[in-house]
């Protein structure tokens, strides 16, 4: 109801722009069927990746006369940050940390706070087999950063609100009527966007950045591929036993799904547990201390295994080592939890998501809005922020080519560009997602192996961090 | 063709400038001979230059002016256009232009050499010109002629001449003959399957020339 109320105001930012687009008229009315007024982009859904490709196109100097507005759902909150850890983190790869640097927004960022991740190492719970990615193999550089979603959204908001722009405008709390968007043959596309509280606004082109569940997604009629994976991420903040530098990134694949622990600080980890449904829906409800139960078995546990795996992977153990390559045997070990953070527990539906089109005249969609991935590799967001980058560069190259913003051939480009990368990303993870839930032997044996021979042999090693960093 | 033949205008026209902004042109006084649509002109005006468009064809003009009001972004800077010749125009505009582009238009002019001639004089000394124009070879002669005009239809039959093109060669003979440099020759080749122009050394198809006229 708060959520309602809130979303009846109207709150703009920037006040230079208000006096030029709407005049002198009162902010905090709500006057029905206005129209207020045209502009070069609209995006719509001010998450992550909808503000920072806010925040790309202002940096850029090609595009930064383009009048931009952004529509977010929620009301603009107050940020301030807490002692405590939020329950719900992103694991940012370097291009992002590249991305995020150019535009200025990671200072903000380490100002706040983030983890290195050094270390990451992921082990099957049904076998001997494990892989370990680690900052030394990859010239040094954290394998990743572990941030909280709403560090990094204000991060990014800071840094908009910071920099001189006279050519953003935002809409906070402003709930979406109608898309209606220009049909192919027009010479000059015009979408419109109509707010539930009348106010309509148009543009050449709009960006859905407006999550899973993206309406400019439906408006656009593509063909949505998708299916739930019938899992839930739990999610909580959990207090470690022991105290420790705390740089290493850990996931053990069980039956039930992988269960990751990410680290915050030298005391502090994330949790992310992909569980299905009803085993999540328990482990929600259990007592705290039961619930740390639950989770240091969850890491512990010697879960039942196959003899002739068993036999298999330590032959295959042997020949790594006669070879003389990393065989995997010498492994850390996980950390135990000592407690969580009181109401931390949460859990979220995971799901699968691709859209076939990325694009239609003067529309584009980015992150979420066009694809969702299972949360075990850590790479929903940072296909997102890739999106963003491919899109800002091409969307300059048009304009100092002096075509229109919304010409045809750069959304096409965008368009092949990024599902070249985001789709086999997608299948990789998804069939990780379908091997890994299954404890028949032989897919068990197939796994283990293919993980100790990657684990071993450094170019394939490479080529999946390469993948995974882009 | 676009996407190539503008930046190779545009690089050029805003050297000096530190940082790629999105007026580029700005207050440059630009010429486009045979503006046919507006193609060029329109991308032009965008990025700030000041774009007049002649053609000698009136039919044209009602096209391209339609087009011109399309876009909300060029209200302030929309290109003039002209129903005249070079020849015509030179009379009362001698010297005025910044710089001058003839973009596939050559490849229609009977007379090269006095259509050139003119173009050069509607430039300042120290203004740029461009060409752009398919060479004369037997890959321009199978691609623009057999295969545009008479396979794909593309292009209604009879627009193109082969007589009639004019090589790099000849074009920086002419242009040397009046006073002009010729800075740089590009040449140009189309993916006919996926509709992409691109750059490539050789100037077997299309070529764009940039020439400077002497001071």
């Amino acid at each position: 109801m708060l959520f309602w109320k809130y979303s009846r105001r109207l709150l703009v930012l920037n006040t230079h722009q208000v006096s030029k687009n709407i005049g002198t008229r009162s902010l905090s009315t709500v006057e029905d069927g206005k129209y207020k007024g045209n502009y070069d982009i609209i995006i719509a859904g001010g998450g992550m990746v909808g503000c920072t490709l806010a925040c790309a196109i202002l940096k850029n100097s090609l595009l930064s006369n383009l009048k931009v507005l952004l529509l977010e759902s929620s009301p603009d909150k107050k940020f301030e940050l807490k002692p405590e850890y939020s329950n719900r983190v992103v694991a940012l790869n370097q291009n992002t940390k590249v991305l995020m640097n150019s535009l200025d927004i990671w200072r903000h960022v380490e100002q706040m706070r983030l983890q290195p991740v050094r270390y990451m190492q992921v082990w099957d719970a049904c076998s001997d087999a494990m892989i370990s990615f680690s900052s030394a193999e990859n010239l040094d550089d954290d394998v990743a950063y572990i941030v909280e979603n709403d560090v990094l959204l204000h991060a990014v908001n800071t840094e908009l609100n910071t920099s001189e722009n006279k050519s953003l405008n935002i809409v906070y709390g402003s709930r979406i009527a109608e898309y209606q968007l220009p049909s192919s043959g027009e010479m000059k596309p015009n979408s419109t966007v109509k707010l539930s509280n009348g106010d309509t606004y148009s543009c050449q082109l709009l960006i859905g950045a407006d999550g899973a569940n993206s309406a400019v997604r439906r408006a656009m009629g593509v063909q949505y591929l998708s299916w739930s994976y019938e899992q839930m991420g739990v999610v909580a903040t959990l207090y470690l036993a022991e105290e420790c530098e705390n740089t290493t990134a850990w996931q053990r694949w069980l039956p039930t799904g992988p269960i990751a622990i990410l680290p915050l600080d030298s005391q502090r980890s994330s949790l992310v547990w992909s569980n299905w449904e009803d085993n999540a829906k328990k482990l929600l409800k259990l007592p705290e201390e039961q619930f740390v139960d639950e989770l240091n078995d969850a890491l512990w546990k010697q879960y039942p295994r196959s003899r002739s795996v068993e036999t298999c992977t330590a032959w295959m153990t042997s020949c790594l080592q006669r070879a003389g390559l990393p065989d995997g045997a010498a492994r850390q070990l996980p950390p135990s939890i000592r407690s969580i953070a009181p109401s931390s527990r949460a859990a979220f539906p995971l799901g699968f998501g691709h859209s076939t089109r990325y694009i239609a005249p003067g529309v584009a969609l980015i992150g979420d809005a066009a694809h969702r991935v299972h949360p075990l590799a850590g790479q929903g967001v940072n296909l997102g922020f890739g999106d963003v980058k491919v899109l800002t560069e091409l969307l300059a190259d048009t304009v100092y080519s002096g075509l229109d913003i919304t010409h045809s051939s750069w959304l096409e480009k965008y368009e092949s560009l990024r599902q070249r990368h985001n789709v086999p990303t997608q299948l990789a993870i998804e069939a990780l997602h379908r091997l890994y839930t299954l404890d028949l032997p032989p897919l068990v044996l197939l796994r283990s192996l293919g993980v100790q021979i990657t684990n071993a042999i450094h170019p394939i090693k490479k080529m999946i961090m390469s993948q995974a960093a882009v | 063709m676009n996407k190539l033949r503008i930046p190779f205008i545009t690089d050029e026209l805003s050297k000096g400038t530190t940082e790629k902004n999105d007026k580029p042109l700005k207050g440059i006084k630009i010429l486009d001979v045979g503006y046919g649509g507006g193609i060029v002109s329109e991308p032009l005006a965008r990025l700030g230059a000041i774009v007049t468009g002649i053609d000698p064809s009136q039919a044209l003009i009602d096209i391209a002016d339609t087009h011109k009001d399309l876009d909300p972004e060029l209200d302030d800077n929309k290109p003039t256009y002209i129903a005249t010749t070079v020849e015509e125009h030179i009379t009362k505009y001698k010297s005025y232009y910044d710089a001058l582009i003839a973009s596939e238009v050559i490849d229609h002019i009977i007379n090269p050499e006095f259509f050139v001639k003119s173009c050069i004089q509607a430039v300042k000394p120290g203004g740029k010109i461009f060409f752009t124009a398919p060479n004369r070879t037997w890959v321009s002669r199978f691609c623009l002629i057999f295969y545009l005009e008479n396979v794909c239809n593309m292009v209604p039959k009879g627009t193109h001449h082969y007589e009639n093109f004019v090589t790099p060669e000849e074009l920086s003979l002419i242009l040397e003959k009046y006073n002009c440099r010729v800075d740089a020759v590009q040449g140009f080749f189309y993916n006919f399957l996926n509709n992409i122009w691109f750059r490539v050394t050789t100037l077997q198809f299309m070529y764009g020339l940039r020439a400077t006229k002497n001071i």
